[in-house]
């Protein structure tokens, strides 16, 4: 499931980075809050260990073999925010010294195997732990949640392939979930069979969510949602669709369309932005200005706002006294 | 990593220098919209006069190859349906073997430890080098471990069970994560005993 250089375009690879770019700097901020300085021996030897453990072939029914991929394995025992460390440090390794998944692409491998495998495993296994908390109960929400892991993970791989036109919708979706639906029942399988062996001999392992999160600063907690932002414009911005919306088509059919009038003339109609001939680019490039025009603006809003409750508490103070 | 690694170390700034231009042209030649053959050429020559000057074998990178090769065959069948199929076939199977090629080069000629000195002084965080670096002390360590435990239970699972041999492969692994876990942790109380408070 690591896709290769050369198969996926420009603005999936940037949208992908800036995504996992952001992702990753939540896990590492989570992790180290988590681990303090034990952070680096420990996420640098659990991610060996995960490296090791998927080499290891394990015998699959009808003569065939499969092997684990690790991810919701190291979030039952490290928590989500280490095991989306050690994954993409796995991932990082493979694809610089081993030529498994390519560099351009390191941004959406990240994406696909260490954030959304691991964060939508780690949910599906929360979620289910609830629900079934016996002993039997949790081993099988584990199981659920890892073959929800590789699946999620390969719909998302499928995904990023068609945005950048490399195969068809049609095609690389069905493909992909098919064959990963049968991949995750043998990393289920071997995910409950290894975690149902640590729970047994080491129980104080498994991994207890904190509480609270460590609180983010404003400044951080800017950044990180801008880049992910943009992220999500550059790889959604291909799929925006030419045709005409709800009120469009109606004003069309009743005949009322050529009625609309343009108050002011505005600098990026119809999310284009002028000059620019390639239309994917002009709707990425307007979609990136709207976003920062939005934020520029409830930035303006939240300051204002924020100034004027001061003002009002100085001045119920100065009353009060 | 590398085959072949230099006894010479590499210093950070030339390894840095070295990750910065194979990245860039890895980029260069992912994004190169498909045909414009002539110009896939230049890179081609570049790769093959420094695979010669530095003497990259060819049989790791092959091997390599075939995983990629295996992978870009599964999506190449999903394009046959298109009209302009063989351009997009070739295009994808060149750019994932030059994309390969380079990077090949670049861990055969640059040892992992110089690679991660590289990495650091193109501003990568020290969280990211060192757990890199950790990997890279601690696999063969691992790999090690996991070979002793394997021996051992080959020794004493005398059964030809499917579902025995499974049950004691899993419990192995799991041995293993137990072992990796508490080593992380005796690693870690060493290094505390040498001074150390956390990479800033």
């Amino acid at each position: 499931m690591h896709i290769p250089d050369g198969f996926l375009d420009a603005a999936t690879c940037a949208g992908t980075a800036c995504v996992a770019g952001a992702g990753l700097a939540w896990a590492g901020r989570e992790v180290k809050a988590r681990w303090s300085d034990q952070t680096v021996p420990m996420v640098g030897v659990m991610s060996a260990f995960v490296f090791a453990g998927q080499m290891v072939n394990f015998p699959v029914a009808g003569g065939t073999s499969g092997h684990l991929l690790g991810g919701v394995l190291a979030a039952v025992f490290l928590g989500p925010s280490a095991a989306v460390m050690v994954l993409t440090t796995v991932l990082a390794v493979q694809c610089f010294f081993f030529q498994d998944g390519g560099v351009t692409a390191l941004g959406a491998n990240v994406l696909n195997l260490a954030l959304i495998g691991v964060l939508g495993g780690y949910g599906v296994y929360r979620l289910l732990g609830h629900l079934w908390p016996s002993e039997r109960g949790q081993l099988a929400a584990i199981g659920v949640a890892a073959w929800c892991s590789v699946v999620l993970a390969s719909l998302a791989c499928a995904a990023e392939l068609a945005i950048s036109g490399t195969v068809a919708w049609k095609l690389v979706v069905p493909a992909m979930a098919v064959t990963h639906a049968v991949i995750g029942i043998g990393e289920a399988v071997i995910t409950v069979a290894v975690v149902s062996f640590v729970r047994h001999v080491r129980p104080d392992l498994v991994y207890r969510p904190a509480a609270r999160s460590p609180a983010v600063s404003l400044r951080r907690a800017v950044v990180y949602g801008l880049v992910a932002s943009f992220g999500v414009v550059l790889l959604l911005a291909p799929l925006a669709s030419a045709l005409p919306d709800g009120l469009e088509r109606v004003a069309e059919r009743f005949g009322f369309a050529g009625r609309a009038m343009e108050a002011a003339p505005a600098p990026l109609s119809d999310y284009s932005v002028p000059g620019i001939m390639s239309p994917s680019l002009s709707t990425m490039l307007a979609g990136v200005l709207g976003t920062l025009l939005v934020f520029g603006i409830a930035w303006g809003i939240s300051r204002g706002l924020q100034r004027w409750a001061r003002s009002g508490e100085a001045g119920a103070r100065t009353d009060a006294t | 990593m590398a085959a072949h690694p230099p006894t010479n170390p590499v210093p950070p700034g030339r390894a840095a220098f070295r990750l910065l231009l194979t990245f860039l042209a890895v980029t260069a030649v992912a994004l190169w919209p498909p045909g414009g053959w002539p110009w896939q050429s230049a890179p081609v020559t570049a790769l093959l006069l420094l695979s010669c000057r530095y003497r990259l074998r060819v049989r790791p990178v092959l091997r390599r190859a075939l995983v990629v090769w295996s992978f870009a065959a599964l999506v190449a069948v999903g394009l046959l349906v298109q009209p302009d199929w063989p351009l997009r076939v070739a295009n994808l199977f060149l750019k994932a073997s030059l994309s390969l090629w380079a990077l090949s080069l670049l861990v055969h000629v640059t040892p992992l430890a110089d690679l991660i000195g590289g990495l650091r002084r193109l501003g990568v965080p020290p969280i990211w080098c060192g757990t890199i670096a950790f990997w890279g002390r601690y696999y063969a360590v691992v790999n090690g471990e996991w070979r002793r435990l394997q021996l051992a239970r080959r020794a004493r699972t005398l059964t030809r069970s499917r579902a025995v041999r499974f049950r004691s492969l899993a419990n192995t692994l799991g041995l293993l994560f137990i072992r990796s876990y508490e080593r992380a942790e005796k690693v870690h109380r060493a290094m505390q005993a040498r001074g150390y408070r956390g990479f800033s």
